[in-house]
């Protein structure tokens, strides 16, 4: 692709500082616009999805009008949500709150940027990959306050104040029980991680299984990674029954879409974080071995992460439609007295296995214990 | 590395000043102290870029995670607690204004001709360099007495600052039985705990 466009550019007859530059930006706007293209349409098709779980959990048939199987529904809320009233309460500070729901969009958005989708496809191979996610997710928290502030809302302002508590306080166990995973690979790099958890037989090599502390840490982890997206069990910010709908109440049309694609856009996210350091990633199991065509190994890469990514957000679903939601004193109480110090005692655990047994997994203690 | 790639660097670093330098005024100027609280999001966001820019990637990723994601969160609480949020007088008296520029161009003077004399190591543009392992490994290794004694600072400051909490939920439930006023403070109090 960068040849293909550098060859579009430099046909122009332009300077080759400006060739080059035109290069580095378009390749930037061209992989962010594919990205985009893909996330849009996972987070459309990811709220259908969330209906018919709904509906099927509540035995109901949920949406089946639009298109097959209703499949279409989620263009029909689009239009829908587009041609809504766009309405700015009198006295909301507007520039916060129109600047909110874009920034909540963009940094969930962003998380998608270092994600290693085969073993060729990732649009940015960066060195500090899971910090950075970490990092541009705990931007959501000010950007949630931002539209929580200028709403000029009391619920909103309860919503959003809850949201910045719970993030701030989950992304410790999140990032504890992440650091028990990543000191086997010793990178934070995504697709060095994955290319750890490769070889073996099938799913023995994934981080999940290698020692029993990444095992409970990967629980930890998608427990704290359920409340970080702000999801039922853990959706005090925005529970109807207290205040309303939370930091979104004052948002129609479509910044209230904002907010809603960016929740889904976190779904995956976190769920992708989960299938790349505990789940083997991009691994074919059992078939990896086999000679194939590059392109075709590719696709079945993609095809088995994305696979994963799913299993993971239908049991965010699942957990959604089933389960009660906690008080705000038992959430912190799950947080801190609870997730962070096991998440602890995992990694201290998980540092040890790896300075005893120099990383090697228990299959393979196992395996040798067998042969000898 | 060719002449080129510096000259797009050069681009995106004057881009990154603008919105570090336009959005540190607006910190400074607006007379909404949320706002300005709000406004510090970009320049901090600007100097990240600027570490990024540089190949730091570590220090730019661990800049967003802890001055947006920490920092500002508390400047933002912070400031919403303020009395007075909308139209604060910035410019109330002359003499704030006089010792602001006065300190403001001493602060530049020192920074500039400290900076100006080193000879600094110029590696290049190396964006691919993994910074996290090396990092790692000083901060373990040759720093790791300053590197203790800078959590044992943290731990200590943490242990203080739930103590200063906690006897104040003590101290208003003793003191205000029977007053309203004092009760609802007490609610407000407890609150904060949880």
């Amino acid at each position: 692709m960068t040849e293909l466009i550098s060859r579009i550019v430099g046909g122009l007859n332009t300077p080759v500082f400006l060739t080059r530059f035109l290069v580095t930006v378009l390749i930037m706007l061209v992989s962010g616009a594919i990205v985009l293209g893909i996330s849009l349409l996972y987070e459309g098709l990811a709220t259908y999805a969330e209906r018919k779980v709904a509906g099927d959990i509540q035995a109901r048939i949920g949406p089946n009008r639009v298109g097959p199987y209703g499949l279409l529904q989620f263009v029909a809320d689009g239009v829908k949500l587009l041609l809504k009233e766009d309405i700015i309460p009198f006295y909301a500070d507007k520039w916060l709150f129109i600047l909110a729901p874009y920034i909540v969009f963009t940094v969930s958005f962003a998380a998608f940027v270092p994600l290693s989708y085969s073993d060729h496809i990732a649009v940015a191979n960066l060195n500090v990959g899971v910090l950075y996610i970490i990092a541009i997710s705990s931007v959501v928290s000010m950007a949630i306050l931002m539209g929580a502030w200028g709403s000029n809302n009391k619920w909103s302002l309860f919503g959003g104040m809850r949201a910045v508590a719970q993030i701030v306080s989950y992304e410790i166990p999140i990032v504890l029980s992440l650091l028990a995973a990543i000191i086997l690979p010793a990178s934070m790099n995504m697709r060095d991680i994955i290319v750890y958890q490769g070889g073996g037989l099938g799913i023995f090599r994934w981080l999940v299984f290698n020692n029993p502390f990444t095992f409970l840490a990967f629980f930890v982890y998608f427990i704290a990674a359920i409340a970080e997206v702000n999801r039922t069990p853990f959706d005090i910010p925005e529970a109807e029954s207290e205040i309303v709908a939370g930091y979104h109440t004052e948002y129609t049309g479509m910044r209230f879409a904002f907010f809603f694609m960016a929740e889904y856009g976190d779904m995956f996210v976190v769920s992708a974080i989960a299938t790349t350091l505990f789940l083997g990633g991009w691994h074919l199991p059992f078939i990896g071995g086999i000679s194939m065509p590059l392109w075709l190994r590719d696709v079945l890469q993609v095809a088995v992460f994305f696979m994963k990514v799913f299993v993971l957000i239908y049991l965010m679903m699942w957990i959604r439609w089933t389960l009660p939601r906690l008080r705000v004193d038992q959430l912190m109480e799950l947080c801190w007295k609870y997730l962070t110090p096991i998440a602890f005692f995992n990694l201290i655990g998980a540092s040890v296995w790896v300075l005893l047994l120099h990383g090697r997994g228990i299959y393979d203690i196992i395996a040798r214990i067998i042969v000898h | 590395m060719s002449v080129t790639s510096y000259t797009i660097q050069a681009v995106f670093f004057y881009l990154f000043s603008a919105v570090i330098i336009g959005s540190a005024l607006m910190v400074v100027l607006l007379r909404n102290i949320v706002r300005s609280a709000f406004a510090l999001f970009f320049t901090l966001s600007g100097v990240a870029g600027i570490y990024i820019l540089l190949g730091a990637d570590f220090v730019g990723v661990t800049q967003v995670l802890i001055y947006i994601g920490g920092v500002l969160i508390l400047i933002v609480f912070g400031v919403m607690l303020t009395h007075n949020v909308y139209s604060v007088d910035i410019f109330n008296k002359l003499g704030t204004l006089v010792m602001g520029t006065i300190s403001a161009i001493v602060t530049f003077t020192i920074i500039y001709y400290s900076v100006k004399p080193v000879n600094w190591l110029f590696i290049g543009f190396k964006p691919d360099l993994p910074t996290a392992r090396p990092i790692g490994t000083q901060l373990m290794g040759t720093f790791l007495l300053p590197f203790e004694l800078a959590s044992i600072l943290l731990v200590l400051a943490m242990v203080g600052a739930a103590y200063l909490i906690r006897s104040e939920v003590r101290g208003t439930s003793q003191a205000g039985a029977g007053d309203p006023g004092n009760e609802q403070r007490q609610d407000t109090a407890g609150k904060k705990v949880h």
